[in-house]
């Protein structure tokens, strides 16, 4: 089921209470790809996400589905797929209704729904003899995650959306979920929208990532493109882990891995800073150590196995010129 | 910690003790006496079972219940429907607040009220008297668990549908409707056992017709004199009724809490 390409043009939405939730956002995700919504809570993601269904009508702008303008559509009639934060499964039908609710209202025959609910559910790791006639309540969360996900990609959605599916679920089975959605993603060439305010699961899962702030898109590009050149210290901070200084001219950004411990006549670098080892932390594969410099701190990334100071020691930090960026806000 | 069973059920339990189970048993003595007060039988109850009348009563009865149900249940569920479901957060309460007022009037001042407003129209006491009086009478009961039950069903779960497909309609009928069955089951169960032993609206609006099990008893009791066939029914009802209260409640406990 090859999706569609998603455009949202100048997306505004004021709430009836007075709160504006979309001040004018701009979005494309392409078709067949991975696009993650990232922000923190209030931004505006979530709201975004049902403007796109069709579940919110925007103040102004438009919703384009391979340039066919879908915006007046109901939601019924756009053939999206939806995991919602709480999955919002049907209490009253067993597991294999569940799946089969849109090709049911499709007024599909039985055959067909059959046949299409088995795929769906071997699709997202669950066997339909099995599982199919389980209530819902009484699969563990992580196998109501995935029927959810059944659920909504049975119906070979234009394009699948996604709203925090996977904020309730411990670590590991988080990371393998993700895993698996991005190989249904590949099997099925699905256009996805992923919203999340974990810049981990950001990373793990987008082809595409559009930081959110207020209300507004405030960067958008492929993740190592955000990682590595944040627009601004919000993006730098929010995505990945940065070191943020006052400058010239604004803001240096530099995250924790590019900077250096240097060494009595080291060099090698294009700024240095002479400071005292704040604290030492290990982190498995990294250890951070907090250097007080001029009253901010700066954070360094060393791998493990590298020579580490300890608390109190005097020393230099360093970092090149092209691992720096200079941001105006 | 957990108070002790007996500390937590025990004020209860007394007041129904004093209240119906020691003057229930007092009943159930008298139904098993012969009229003089002389031995024991069981002459009451086979009357009960031997004559036609007593039959053709609890007929009705249940005719007359079963009405009622089906009348409140057409009435209660488009309005709950609308308050729980479409109306406003203004909206909501005031019409709630509407709706259920009238219902805070004691029965029997209502039924007398009615029956003025029955002769303002130009009807009598009758079976459409009655009925118009049954379902006043009820309809609360009948719309508190219906509403309760929609208000439980998610936003979410009604947004899951129309975005996998389902029009407004689909909604209500695949999602909304059967989430809401466990309402329905009990208003319906709730209305059907207590319009039964209905008495104070046949009596006062009913007039030949309304003739329930609950009027029954108490003409055997008050204008029969036999004490005896009266105490009979009134045993083999609430027999008959806790079977079905522990149906109830037993249905309610399990596949009722979705």
């Amino acid at each position: 089921m090859p999706g569609v390409e998603v455009i949202a043009e100048g997306v505004v939405k004021t709430y009836s209470g007075g709160t504006t939730a979309l001040r004018g956002v701009d979005l494309e995700a392409p078709r067949g790809r991975i696009t993650t919504l990232l922000g923190p809570s209030g931004c505006g993601k979530t709201t975004l996400l049902k403007v796109i269904a069709g579940l919110e009508r925007p103040d102004r702008g438009r919703i384009l589905f391979d340039g066919r303008d879908v915006t007046g559509l109901p939601p019924e009639r756009r053939n999206v797929g939806f995991v919602f934060q709480d999955l919002a499964l049907f209490p009253h039908l067993n597991v294999f209704e569940n799946v089969a609710f849109g090709l049911r209202v499709r007024r599909l025959p039985d055959p067909e729904v059959r046949r299409r609910v088995r795929w769906a559910l071997e699709l997202v790791g669950l066997d339909p003899g099995e599982y199919g006639s389980r209530r819902v309540n009484q699969l563990s969360g992580g196998q109501q995650q995935r029927v959810a996900l059944a659920r909504a990609l049975v119906v070979e959605p234009s394009v699948l959306l996604l709203d925090e599916p996977f904020a309730h679920l411990d670590y590991k089975i988080k990371q393998r979920l993700l895993l698996e959605l991005k190989r249904i993603q590949r099997e099925t060439g699905a256009t996805v929208v992923y919203v999340t305010h974990d810049q981990n699961e950001a990373m793990s899962v987008s082809h595409r990532i559009a930081v959110m702030r207020d209300g507004l898109v405030v960067q958008v590009g492929d993740p190592v493109e955000v990682y590595e050149r944040p627009a601004n210290s919000f993006v730098a901070s929010f995505f990945g882990e940065a070191n943020i200084l006052p400058g010239e001219g604004g803001f240096i950004v530099v995250r924790p891995e590019s900077v250096r411990l240097l060494g009595p006549g080291e060099d090698g670098v294009d700024y240095r800073l002479a400071g005292v080892v704040d604290d030492v932390v290990f982190q498995g594969p990294l250890v951070y150590v907090y250097v007080r410099v001029n009253g901010s701190t700066v954070r360094a990334a060393l791998p493990r196995g590298a020579p580490t100071p300890s608390v109190g020691d005097r020393v230099v930090v360093g970092w090149s010129r092209r691992d720096a960026r200079v941001v105006a806000e | 910690m957990k108070p002790r069973p007996s500390a937590v059920l025990a004020p209860m339990a007394l007041f129904l003790a004093a209240f119906f189970y020691a003057p229930f048993i007092v009943l159930a003595y008298q139904s098993l006496q012969t009229p003089g007060g002389r031995g024991v039988t069981l002459e009451n109850y086979l009357t009960v079972f031997r004559d036609p009348a007593y039959f053709k009563v609890v007929l009705s009865s249940l005719a007359i219940a079963g009405e009622t149900t089906l009348a409140t249940l057409a009435l209660a569920l488009p309005a709950a429907y609308y308050i729980a479901r479409m109306s406003g957060p203004r909206e909501g309460p005031i019409l709630l607040a509407l709706l259920l007022t009238p219902f805070w009037v004691d029965v029997l001042l209502r039924s007398f009220a009615l029956k003025s407003i029955i002769y303002t129209l130009g009807m009598r006491e009758g079976y459409a008297a009655m009925m118009v009086g049954m379902v006043y009478e009820y309809l609360p009961i009948m719309f508190l668990p219906i509403y309760a039950s929609m208000l439980r069903i998610p936003e979410s779960a009604v947004a899951a549908a129309r975005v996998l497909g389902a029009t407004p309609r689909d909604v209500t009928l695949r999602v909304v409707l059967p989430l809401t069955l466990p309402g329905i089951v009990a208003g319906s169960a709730l209305v059907l056992l207590m319009s039964m032993t209905e008495f104070v609206v046949p009596a006062l609006l009913g007039g030949t017709k309304g003739f329930t099990v609950g009027s029954l008893i108490y003409y055997l009791f008050l204008s029969g004199g036999l004490w005896g066939v009266g105490a009979a029914l009134a045993v083999l009802l609430t027999a008959a009724l806790t079977v079905a209260a522990f149906l109830l409640a037993r249905r309610a406990g399990g596949e009722l809490a979705w």
